[in-house]
């Protein structure tokens, strides 16, 4: 089930939370973490049933070793056997095929590709249960009980795409009773984060993606501009769209008194890619620092020791966020420019002495993440020299007029007809308009605060809810058509 | 903010967003452009321009007493002609790409809601060869088609029927610039072009072994469908039926040419011929199905298959002036005459070195 759907916004949201609160109302406060664990089980294998036998696999996998971790000792063991099970799991679903598909490509092999789907969000739930994993045979986490555990995995907000949240942030916030009842505040700040995030995913995310799908599909058919235009879009695109899924994850836990983690903290404004990585999908930074980067050694021995060790970490990372080469090569083209940073770490922090300076470092930055989101973007590296070709081949065919019409859509309807009414054959400025609008107001919101910080304020006046309501409004009668997240897919 | 003001927030929130939603899915209702609820009032003039998302309502909702049923090759038809010749009002049910089991669905639903006078059924060479499948259910219309209330919501508040639709059918309602019998028409869309049709044609090198529709899963198939055809028209005395072979161009045949499968269409032909003419109440027509100048005149096509409205209306006035009529004493001689302008074609092409100019000869020859 996704957030942005009417069986989720009208049915399931309102039924579990209601539920929720319902239950500890009558005084059942174990049963209403139940009623949230089965509805998680729900929301994740709704339409796809076999996705309830892997996440209960997945969890009872996990759990069985915690118990052998607390009856016997070797946690070291038990430890490193849970982590074998867990990315073997994740290796089975993500990666047989890319790693068969190179066996053969480099020996020739000939095995046969399984075409195995790719689960909804299996990479962020096995993440979540290897850092508790790890954490018990680090003799840093406790046992929890069967139902703490699994709430811990399955509470939906953040089961699909994150944030990553750690067992020690989740557990405890749902075993203080305290938090089990219906608090007005929170309900109302975690509601207007949900349909900020809503509409961030509709309105913007997705009207951006016509833009970026017309040019990534026809890359032969772009010039200059048109490749910069795409480029653009799609960098929007997927920060509005991963960034708005958080800020529904974050609501929908604030309607329950969870505080989920932040995951975005402004990523564009960065002055490095460093910065970048500590405003852009902060919990996997942080999972990927503390699991991986500092048990190799971290920035403890010596220069050389942590390029390495930072070209590691973003070769996982970009291993992570989908089994395909370009990819792993995003993720090593960033680990590669942080390496650079950390070696002239000196001459870089006298530039951001002055502001032209710190300007030019933040241009710097922008354009090295625009660069890299086209290794993200496109479906084959195949594509990567093409892209490229065109956005420097300083031509000019008209490509940016076709990815303008390409954002046509519903709300543009009425404003195409007057145009073609007043402008006759040049109505099409319409499109261009429309265009250079979202991308302005793309620029201006990913330079200001985030969702969640607006929130956190929790200071709403009446004058607010109108536009609230509109927006939710748009959001939810573009819900028809709109596409599915990104970052599910990871 | 104290937990009072919290809570009235929250709630003025529900209740304007509620309103909100409310007034839209009263909007779709009331102007229903895709006929799920209701037929036609407010002055609507039933502008029919998504066949996949209007045929199903308008099939059960309005008024009509004819039905002309067919692929996209059909789409094209004007039924102003028919509806004043027969008197009678014609229903477009069509759909792109149409099984015969879908125009077979399409029927169905028609005869439980009208009283069927006549059915104009083209049938295109491939239509009688798909395997008979479920009625369509595809999961982004089902709403439309299914009973159930709740999935209503993708119709109701949807920003495309809100914000598109509804203007769209509105405008044209009332400015009374619409004529229902230009349903579904491309030339809403775009118009035709040699250029772009030839660009569209994208054969294959290699020329395949002939197939035959009369042995294995192709003969299976053809008469499944045909089986399913008969059933409705032995089931309805009281309609006339009138089945006619739609027009495709030249392009279209030579895919087939190269595919081997246009000789399987022949015998589909032929046997549809056989086993439905035995009926009174039907009769076949070739139209223009084997006209050389509506095969060979690329201006008069949109790509390498659907023809534009002139051809259309020669396909029309065909049925209208009971002209070209088949029996299965002509099939033969019929299915012979297209063979040999496909022949023809072919052997051109070869002495062209495949050089498709040729093609330009032809330009104007459906008009003279």
């Amino acid at each position: 089930m996704y957030f942005n759907s009417y069986i989720f916004i009208f049915l399931f949201v309102p039924l579990t939370v209601a539920g929720y609160f319902a239950l500890d109302h009558f005084g059942k406060k174990r049963i209403g973490q139940a009623w949230l664990v089965l509805m998680s089980l729900c929301f994740y294998s709704y339409g796809t049933p076999w996705l309830f036998f892997l996440i209960t696999a997945s969890m009872a996998g996990n759990y069985i070793f915690s118990i052998l971790m607390k009856h016997f000792r070797h946690p070291r063991l038990f430890g490193t056997l849970g982590v074998v099970f867990d990315l073997g799991l994740l290796f089975y679903f993500k990666y047989f095929d890319f790693f068969i598909s190179n066996v053969n490509a480099f020996f020739n092999a000939g095995w046969e590709l399984k075409h195995i789907i790719l689960p909804m969000g299996i990479s962020f739930y096995t993440f979540q249960q290897i850092s508790y994993i790890v954490d018990r045979a680090r003799g840093k986490a406790e046992h929890y009980a069967l139902l703490d555990y699994m709430i811990f995995v399955t509470f939906f907000p953040q089961l699909v795409a994150g944030p990553i949240v750690r067992h020690n942030e989740l557990v405890p916030q749902f075993r203080d009773a305290a938090k089990k009842s219906l608090n007005w505040e929170n309900l109302t700040k975690g509601s207007v984060l949900f349909v900020l995030g809503l509409s961030k995913k509709i309105l913007l995310a997705d009207m951006l993606s016509l833009i970026a799908d017309q040019g990534y599909g026809d890359i032969a058919a772009l010039d200059s501009p048109g490749a910069l235009l795409t480029m653009l879009a799609y960098t929007f695109q997927i920060y509005f769209d991963f960034s708005a899924y958080s800020d529904m994850a974050l609501g929908l836990g604030l309607m329950m008194n969870i505080s989920l983690p932040h995951n975005f903290d402004q990523p564009y404004r960065s002055r490095s890619i460093r910065e970048f990585w500590r405003r852009w999908h902060i919990t996997l930074g942080q999972f990927l620092a503390e699991y991986v980067y500092i048990p190799l050694g971290g920035n403890r021995k010596g220069k050389p020791r942590r390029a390495l060790n930072t070209l590691i970490l973003f070769f996982l990372s970009g291993l992570w966020h989908g089994a395909a080469w370009n990819f792993v090569l995003w993720g090593l083209c960033h680990g590669i420019v942080i390496a650079f940073e950390d070696l002239f770490e000196a001459p870089l922090k006298k530039l951001e002495a002055s502001k032209p300076g710190r300007f030019l470092r933040w241009l710097g930055a922008f354009v090295i993440i625009n660069f890299s989101w086209v290794l993200f973007r496109v479906s084959s590296l195949k594509q990567v020299p093409q892209f490229f070709g065109r956005l420097f081949s300083f031509s000019e065919n008209g490509s940016v007029s076709v990815l303008a019409q390409a954002a046509d859509n519903a709300f543009l309807f009425i404003p195409v007809q007057l145009a073609k009414k007043l402008l006759g054959e040049h109505y099409f400025y319409v499109y261009f308009v429309f265009v250079l609008l979202l991308l302005l107001v793309s620029a201006v919101l990913a330079g200001r605060k985030e969702a969640w910080a607006y929130t956190e304020k929790g200071v709403f006046k009446k004058k607010m809810i109108l536009p609230l309501a509109v927006l939710f409004f748009l959001s939810v009668i573009s819900l028809s058509k709109v596409v599915v997240f990104l970052y599910s897919n990871f | 903010m104290t937990q009072k003001e919290y809570k009235r927030f929250f709630l003025g929130f529900l209740l304007c967003a509620g309103v909100l939603l409310f007034l839209a899915a009263l909007a779709v209702f009331l102007f229903d452009p895709f006929f799920h609820y209701h037929g036609l009032w407010l002055g609507m003039k039933g502008v029919q321009t998504k066949e996949e998302f209007q045929v199903n309502g308008a099939l059960e909702h309005l008024d009509y007493d004819a039905v002309l049923l067919g692929a996209s090759v059909t789409m094209n038809m004007n039924t102003d002609p028919l509806d004043e010749h027969f008197g009678c009002r014609t229903q477009k049910a069509v759909a792109s790409g149409a099984h015969c089991c879908t125009l077979a669905y399409y029927l169905d639903k028609a005869y439980q809601n009208r009283d069927i006078r006549y059915v104009f059924w083209g049938l295109d060479p491939d239509q009688i060869f798909y395997e008979i499948d479920d009625p369509p259910t595809q999961d982004q219309i089902l709403y439309l088609r299914d009973k159930n209330p709740f999935n209503d919501v993708n119709y109701l508040w949807n920003a495309d029927v809100l914000l598109q639709e509804i203007p769209h059918t509105a405008g044209l309602s009332w400015k009374n610039s619409y004529d229902p019998g230009t349903a579904y028409d491309f030339l809403a869309i775009k118009a035709p072009n040699m250029e772009e049709a030839l660009a569209t044609h994208h054969p294959e090198g290699e020329i395949r072994p002939v197939r035959r529709g009369t042995e294995g899963e192709a003969k299976r198939r053809l008469e499944e469908n045909l089986d399913l055809i008969e059933e409705l028209v032995a089931a309805h005395p009281e309609t006339k039926f009138k089945f006619f072979f739609t027009v495709s161009s030249i392009l279209w045949w030579d895919i087939h040419y190269r595919d081997g499968n246009y000789e399987k269409y022949f015998d589909g032909q032929k046997r549809a011929v056989e086993r439905l003419s035995v009926y009174d109440n039907v009769r076949f027509y070739a139209g223009v199905f084997n006209d050389r100048a509506c095969l060979l005149d690329l201006t008069h096509y949109y790509d390498y298959c659907h023809a534009d409205r002139e051809v259309s209306l020669r396909q029309v006035y065909a049925l209208i002036n009971d002209e070209h009529i088949i029996t299965p004493d002509n099939i033969t001689e019929e299915t012979d005459t297209l063979r040999d302008i496909l022949f023809e074609f072919e052997n051109r092409l070869i002495a062209e070195d495949g050089d498709w100019n040729f093609l330009y000869e032809y330009a104007g020859l459906a008009d003279e």
